[in-house]
């Protein structure tokens, strides 16, 4: 056994000395711990906050739970502060085209102001203007206009009537209108007495029935111009009875907006509308008639009300109180929530809106700020991410409520007049996200020009244990958490070594670590301690784990119970113990796996049967080819490869990704080649490359653990232990169970650099060197191999000598 | 003077009519007659070769058939019974209803009785010959006997009441017949005595009615004109104004003219 491969228990102990930490608890840790190891990050997003050009929006890339988040927004509100506060916006009715309603901009915090005096003016004008028409001045006025038009009309019947009556024709009426007939002693001449009448006499009084006809329906006609002026003096009436309620209150709010050429136009138009509308002010009195809930919009008891409700003000912005230029996070961007909506309220049966229904979204909130938006949740709404892009394009808000956009909803709708927008977005994702959009979305990379990568994790250096410790004590006050003592956070700051799965770091997952930080906090209030300690610490990492361990308990137990075959003692040829990892829920699981490798003569063709049953992942598949590769380039490499081997991972029934097994998977060739057992004491994990060097590979800790963990459960020899690709050394951040094992000799780690070291330790026999002859001493590892390989040469020569005979 | 029948008359349907009648039927505990009437000039005028009508609304010429004026009559006549016997159900009183052919006047003459009291609405719908109400009104209450209460649309009959007073003999039972309504409602009864000339003599029975009457005022020296009479009416803001005719110094375009211009209903009787 190479003693100079195995890591000495020193080497592996990651833990940090608590006596460097200059404070007892963290509790006198009050300085702010600033933003930790996000340096570049933070650097971009300084650069596209204050970057005023069009296109330089933001994506904030990096893995969930690292703080993202918060950082940016923490950075928002303190950048935010101070700077101008925005406009305010609010829409009124369009008096020239009532489906555009006009959209109004004030100055901070005066929209709510100018929407409070219209509603006063409304509520002015609902009281004031039917207390006029209902002043008896008013009465007076309507009835002589009544009377003068019932007595034009009467007047021109008159005078037809005593004119026919000259001629003794009466002018009689008819259930639907007037007819003209001879008269005779006062009554309406019977046709017999007409008929006997002399032809000469009949044809008189036909000839001035029809002359007084002509004149008859020339009075008829004249009535609807009549009536039609009587309306028109009505209605100057009325308006002239308006105007003078309606100016004496708006000239007072024309005065205070005079600054305001905007509102001033409005209010203009709501002088002349008020004028152009008199008569909308009066109750009609059909609406009487009909049952509440049944009036329509005006008509009925409401219908001043709802008249009225034209010159309110819809404030949708309203900066009132604000410091400085807003900052929104939109939590549910859906199109509605993005861009606001144009709401309907059912009246009737239908659907009908009007200006005040319109509903800001999170643009208009943020307009002139900064909008943050989850990058998935935003492409996860339909129409959000086009229309997301559409804004920033035109560099406007327009509400485009999405059932009519897409004709679900078919009924009468607003088009309220965009509102000019000047915004930073904010997009918050992952990585492959911004990939995705910068590969798939061509305007991805014009709209979002800053991209803000955030770090998972910081070099563990001396400088960054105290403000990392800050930000453990930071995290503890915002949580109302007990303060930490510093045993307790060494010990979180070896696990934020282990969570990076990197000796060197430290990890800058702010959510992994507040949660230790309160499951730590809930194991010391359990026990009434005034202060989280090491213990406290310890229990809450353990508690996570067996939390989640139920996958790796199962497999534990199905080793031990023989289901799965797994050995740690005792020599084997062609077997080796391979170590994999699976992620389940966020959680990595390692485990050993028998693997095993057959040889026989044959064309030189190396099977994979995970590839061939189509078990095995590209990745694997690629690491077995180097495998082969490495296999025919190193041993007789004068004579064709003739052998025929197949390599299995034993009692595998899912899917093998990784190249992680590659340099098990060749140690137990070898090991068949060779002919040496290998001992089952040691587990190996490692990739290999074609010039049999052992290369890093993924969640190492867990891989050592698990063979550990079984080996701890059958009995600690004092021989087992686990092979790791040398370069992953620096990954190892084990648990102190297992440290301890090593310290004490039960349980050992080998660090190999390349297969020969590795197949040392598996056998126990030297690799073997090509002598300057080109040949390998004839017991060694190689030496082996390369005769086995030599005998398969010879043979498929022969053979293919004696078919050539033949 | 008993009141047996409410007479309303009309020759469409007026719904104020209908209610002041049936209301005035209900209290006086009398019978409510509606009396339609077809007026016969029109149907003449039906039959006559050149008989056209314009819409009053369309302005357009068009025949009129004898069938057509006949139908449209009937219609007219059932919408008012239906109407009228809702009323009258709603009020429970006895009610009928009576289609009348003729001249206005003459029709109406001859079925009102002198135990009739027939009501005439100032701006009642009517079709045929133009009869101003108030002319019509003088030539019921002179031809039949009837009482005529002759009054606008909306306008209650409410007390005070008031009664033109000359004097004659033949005048007591129209001043009896106003005390008994001051006495039943019950209410002011205020006497209007005309300026006969002479000096103020009341008969004894007047000064018996203006005594038993609840309250009491007597106006004298009112000259017998329509315009003295109305300012004195208006003065006391009376309810019902009652005027004998049969006898009366006032002569008939007086009466009309109160008739036409009085604020209150106004009670013609013989």
């Amino acid at each position: 056994m190479r003693s100079d491969l195995r890591l000495d228990a020193k080497t592996l102990d990651r833990r940090i000395d608590p006596s460097r930490l200059p404070f007892e608890t963290t509790a006198e840790l009050n300085e702010s711990p600033g933003v930790l190891g996000q340096a570049r990050a933070m650097e971009s997003v300084r650069f596209g906050v204050a970057m005023e050009q069009p296109g330089y929006n933001l994506f904030v890339m990096g893995p969930s739970g690292i703080g993202k988040r918060s950082l940016i927004l923490r950075f928002l509100e303190e950048w935010s502060a101070g700077r101008t506060v925005p406009r305010d916006w609010a829409y009124v009715f369009a008096f020239e085209n009532e489906r555009r309603p006009r959209a109004l901009a004030f100055p901070p915090g005066k929209a709510g102001e100018f929407a409070e005096d219209m509603d006063r003016f409304v509520e002015d004008l609902r009281v004031g203007i039917p207390a006029v028409f209902d002043s008896d001045e008013y009465r007076a006025r309507t009835q002589d206009i009544e009377q003068s038009f019932h007595e034009r009309r009467e007047q021109a019947f008159s005078e037809l009537r005593e004119r026919a009556l000259k001629d003794a024709i009466a002018l009689l009426q008819t259930p639907a209108g007037f007819a003209f007939a001879p008269l005779k002693n006062g009554e309406v001449l019977d046709p017999e007495s007409f008929s006997k009448l002399p032809d000469e006499e009949k044809e008189k009084i036909q000839s001035r029935v029809s002359a007084l006809q002509e004149e008859l329906t020339k009075v008829i006609r004249e009535i609807p111009k009549w009536r039609r002026e009587a309306q028109g003096k009505l209605r100057e009436l009325n308006r002239s009875l308006v105007r003078s309620t309606v100016s004496n209150l708006l000239e007072e709010l024309k005065a205070k907006y005079a600054e305001m050429p905007a509102i001033c136009a409005h209010l203009e138009s709501v002088e002349r509308d008020a004028l152009k509308n008199a008569e909308s002010f009066r109750l009609p009195k059909e609406a009487d008639a009909l049952p509440p809930g049944m009036i329509l919009s005006g008509i009925g008891p409401d219908a001043v009300d709802a008249f009225l409700r034209r010159y309110r003000v819809n404030v949708v912005v309203d900066q009132c109180g604000a410091k400085g230029s807003p900052v929104v996070l939109e939590e549910n961007p859906t199109f509605s929530n993005l861009f606001g909506t144009v709401e309907h309220i059912a009246q009737m049966g239908a659907l009908v809106t009007d200006f005040s229904l319109i509903r800001p979204g999170s643009l208009h909130k943020a307009n002139r700020g900064y909008l943050a938006i989850d990058a998935l949740r935003l492409l996860s709404h339909p129409f959000s991410w086009e229309g997301i892009k559409r804004a920033l394009r035109s560099r406007q808000i327009r509400i485009e409520p999405l059932g009519e956009a897409l004709g679900i909803l078919s009924t009468v709708s607003l088009e309220p007049e965009p509102i000019p927008l000047d915004l930073k977005v904010i997009l918050l994702g992952e990585r492959s996200l911004y990939y995705l959009l910068h590969e798939f979305d061509p305007e991805f990379s014009e709209l979002f020009k800053v991209v803000v990568d955030f770090e998972e994790d910081v070099d563990r250096s001396e400088a960054i244990v105290v403000p990392y410790a800050q930000f453990l004590a930071d995290e503890a006050r915002k949580g109302k958490l007990l303060p930490l003592d510093r045993r307790a956070v060494a010990r979180l700051l070896e696990e934020g070594s282990r969570i990076a799965a990197d000796a060197k770091k430290l990890s800058l997952r702010g959510r992994t670590m507040t949660d230790f930080l309160q499951e730590a906090d809930f194991w010391a209030r359990d026990a009434s301690a005034p202060i989280i300690t090491e213990a406290h610490v310890e229990k809450a990492i353990a508690a996570a784990e067996a939390r989640s361990g139920r996958i790796r308990e199962r497999l534990r137990e199905e080793v031990l119970r023989g289901t799965l075959l797994v050995d740690s003692e005792g020599e084997s040829v062609g077997q080796v113990n391979g170590l994999a990892v699976l992620e389940a829920g966020g959680v990595l699981i390692g485990h050993p796996n028998r693997i095993t490798a057959r040889v026989r003569f044959g064309s030189g063709k190396v099977v994979d049967i995970e590839r061939e049953a189509k078990l095995g992942g590209p990745i694997h598949s690629k690491g077995f080819l180097i495998l082969s590769g490495f296999l025919a380039g190193r041993y007789v490499p004068e004579e064709p490869l003739s052998l025929a081997a197949t390599l299995v991972f034993e009692q595998s029934y899912g899917m093998i990704e990784g190249d992680s097994a590659s340099c098990a998977e060749l140690c137990a060739l070898l090991s068949t080649l060779a002919e040496l057992p290998i001992r089952q004491s040691l587990a190996i994990t490692g990739s290999i490359n074609q010039k049999g060097r052992v290369q890093a590979i993924g969640g190492v800790n867990e891989k050592v653990e698990a063979f550990f963990d079984i080996c701890r459960a059958r009995s600690l020899t004092g021989r087992q232990g686990v092979i790791i690709p040398a370069a992953n050394v620096d990954h190892l951040v084990l648990r102190r169970e297992l440290l301890e094992k090593v310290e004490q000799g039960f349980f050992h780690l080998y660090a190999v650099q390349t297969v020969d070291q590795a197949m040392e330790l598996l056998t126990g026999i030297p690799a073997g060197e090509r002598s300057p002859e080109g040949r390998y001493p004839e017991e060694s590892i190689n030496g082996r191999v390369e005769r086995k390989l030599g005998e398969f040469a010879r043979r498929a020569r022969s053979l293919s000598s004696g078919e050539a005979k033949t | 003077m008993r009141i047996e029948r409410i007479v309303l008359f009309g020759q469409a349907f007026s719904e104020g009519g209908a209610e002041a009648a049936a209301d005035l039927a209900a209290r006086l505990e009398a019978k409510l007659a509606y009396l339609f009437l077809e007026d016969s000039n029109l149907l003449r005028l039906a039959g006559l070769p050149f008989a056209s009508e314009i819409g009053i609304d369309t302005a357009c010429w068009h025949e009129l058939e004898l069938s057509t004026i006949e139908r449209t009559l009937r219609t007219l006549a059932s919408q008012a019974q239906e109407a009228v016997s809702s009323v009258a159900r709603r009020l429970r009183i006895p009610w009928s209803f009576q289609v009348l052919r003729g001249i206005p006047s003459q029709a109406l003459s001859e079925a009102a009785s002198s135990t009739d009291l027939i009501l005439l609405v100032r701006s009642q719908p009517y079709v045929g010959i133009p009869t101003r109400g108030e002319a019509l009104a003088r030539e019921i209450v002179s031809r039949s006997g009837a009482a005529v209460l002759y009054l606008s649309d909306g306008t209650p009959v409410q007390s005070p009441f008031g009664v033109v007073f000359s004097g004659k003999a033949s005048e007591i039972p129209t001043l009896r017949l106003v005390a008994a309504l001051a006495r039943d409602f019950p209410g002011k009864l205020v006497v209007l005595s005309l300026d006969s000339g002479g000096g103020v003599s009341l008969d004894p029975e007047v000064q018996e009615l203006l005594q038993d009457a609840p309250s009491s005022t007597l106006l004298t020296g009112i000259a017998p004109k329509a315009q003295r009479i109305l300012r004195a009416a208006a003065c006391e803001g009376l309810g019902l104004l009652a005027l004998s005719i049969g006898d009366s110094p006032l002569p008939p375009e007086e009466i009309e003219s109160i008739c036409a211009k009085a604020l209150c209903p106004i009670l013609l009787l013989p």
